[in-house]
């Protein structure tokens, strides 16, 4: 079997502040494959978010092993992977100074890649997400959806092998994440990125991933992992099969006794 | 509020109609003595007969020393706090120092300065510098100490160095202080330029009041405090002019 495009190993982190030491991560230990979809599903608190943001370099681990690409780099991943990654935040983030086109094309200019071709390809990534007639307008003047769709695309300028999306679609309303999570799919469908995705909505997680990582916090921890049988391109009708209510049954029932193991 | 363009314009103008007038009046009918209080159209007289000779000569070397300053002391303050931005303990180490030496009024100095380096007022723009460098060098630095983390985090998430971050984030995050810094310093510069021509010299608009004052010519003296008010008034606009250029995105 080949090398898995992202491993983490006994991967902890530990917060120490003056008055207490809190353990955000306790031995994490991810694999996840080449082009494969995976959701890292769990409370708040539960350090869900914390362990991308280990990835690509943001957050330094206390201790463990990360792997790319089968490379070892214990616990820095080098400035040249990390640039292979795009990272969705769960706020737009965009840069208020910048107009639209320059945050899209602002990984470019980092990575010293912008050139005449850039331009061109950035007019076709706004045409496709509707964003043409915005592209010289500072974030400010946009709607929430609109500068969400900006973040994803700054994420895929720079055509990554590794997308890092931290809960992306928290913020929309139901329906509208519905959409997006379906359109998600198709891109990467498409595409064939690997894609970590961190969220704390389980029906969201199932209907996305192929593999889940089910989390929970005191201290950040994996406590299950669990496959997901649907073969892609997934269906929105799924949400109703029986199989698919087993598996949403099945990680709140570990998020929930858990919750009640600490009550007591 | 948003006010339209034309009225920004018009309405301070109006009032300044206004108040002229007003004062134009009383001053004829309450028949307050020139010597105290000239009327707006004597000074105006005055203004515009002595200008070139007595007042323009000095003027233009008030701007030269403020000028001096600001070049000089703007970008040594900005250089300043991008240094003092990356090291903790300097910051730490020297903040009251700064403080003290924005709150100290620096006209104090002025006599200490002139032991040191003489009487030549070539050499004022000096004190100028010294005047400049914390104003802009405090609010530069507070501007540089308060990005927002999701910034920072963004940066990081794309492998930017350190550099890279200073100069697309940390830097352009800062520029609505930056400018507050500018704005204050040319306010305080034009303070601290007219406060050494009182102190001692023979040359700019300060020397000039000084020297219209004890001549008794009225006139001249509001004639030239009305110079030193346009400088000011002019530096400062043009900075802001300067900031609505650059900060485009700040609604």
């Amino acid at each position: 079997m080949s090398a898995a495009k992202i491993k983490m190993e006994k991967i902890n982190k530990v917060f120490k502040t003056k008055r207490q030491t809190i353990v955000a991560l306790s031995d994490i230990d991810i694999e996840v494959g080449e082009k494969e979809f995976i959701a890292i599903v769990g409370p708040s608190g539960c350090g869900k978010s914390t362990i991308i943001r280990i990835i690509n370099d943001i957050i330094k681990p206390t201790s463990g092993d990360i792997y790319i690409d089968g490379n070892k780099f214990g616990k820095k991943v080098p400035r040249e992977v990390v640039r292979k990654m795009g990272f969705i935040f769960q706020q737009p983030n965009l840069l208020p100074w910048l107009t639209v086109r320059g945050n899209i094309e602002l990984p470019l200019k980092v990575f010293g890649e912008y050139n005449s071709a850039s331009k061109d390809k950035t007019d076709v990534l706004l045409e496709m997400m509707g964003l043409k007639e915005y592209q010289n307008a500072y974030p400010s003047a946009l709607s929430g959806g609109m500068t969400q769709r900006v973040g994803v695309l700054r994420a895929m300028i720079h055509n990554p092998e590794i997308l890092l999306m931290d809960e992306p679609f928290g913020a929309l309303d139901e329906k509208l994440r519905e959409q997006m999570d379906i359109k998600l799919l198709e891109i990467w469908e498409r595409l064939q990125q690997t894609i970590v995705f961190i969220t704390h909505n389980i029906v969201e997680a199932v209907l996305l991933a192929s593999k889940i990582y089910v989390m929970n916090t005191n201290p950040g921890r994996i406590v299950e992992k669990i496959e997901v049988d649907f073969p892609y391109p997934r269906d929105p009708e799924i949400l109703i099969d029986p199989k698919f209510i087993a598996y949403t049954n099945r990680i709140v029932s570990l998020i929930g006794e858990l919750h009640l193991k600490e009550i007591k | 509020m948003k006010v339209k363009k034309s009225n920004s314009f018009l309405a301070p103008f109006i009032v300044l109609v206004v108040i002229v007038c007003v004062l134009e009046l009383l001053v004829r009918l309450l028949k307050i003595s020139p010597t105290v209080l000239p009327t707006p159209s004597s000074i105006a007289v005055a203004l515009f007969v002595n200008f070139r000779q007595d007042i323009l000569p000095h003027l233009l070397w008030t701007l030269r020393i403020i000028g001096l300053g600001l070049v000089i002391g703007i970008p040594v303050g900005l250089l300043l706090a991008a240094i003092f931005s990356q090291f903790d303990i300097l910051i730490a180490a020297t903040t009251p120092l700064i403080l003290i030496l924005v709150t100290t009024p620096l006209i104090t100095i002025v006599p200490l300065f002139m032991l040191w380096v003489g009487f030549n007022p070539g050499l004022r723009f000096i004190i100028i510098v010294i005047q400049v460098v914390p104003i802009v060098l405090l609010n530069t630095l507070s501007g540089f100490l308060k990005v927002p983390k999701k910034y920072i985090e963004l940066s990081k998430g794309y492998g930017a160095t350190k550099f890279q971050t200073f100069m697309k984030v940390i830097f352009p995050n800062a520029l609505p202080q930056v400018f507050t810094g500018i704005k204050l310093g040319c306010i305080f510069s034009t303070i601290a330029t007219i406060s050494t021509e009182f102190v001692g010299g023979n040359i700019g608009l300060g020397y000039r009041v000084v020297y219209f004052s004890s001549m008794l010519e009225t006139e001249l003296v509001y004639a030239v405090i009305i110079c030193i008010g346009l400088v000011g008034f002019i530096l400062y606009q043009l900075a802001s002019m300067l900031e609505r250029r650059i900060v485009t995105w700040v609604i």
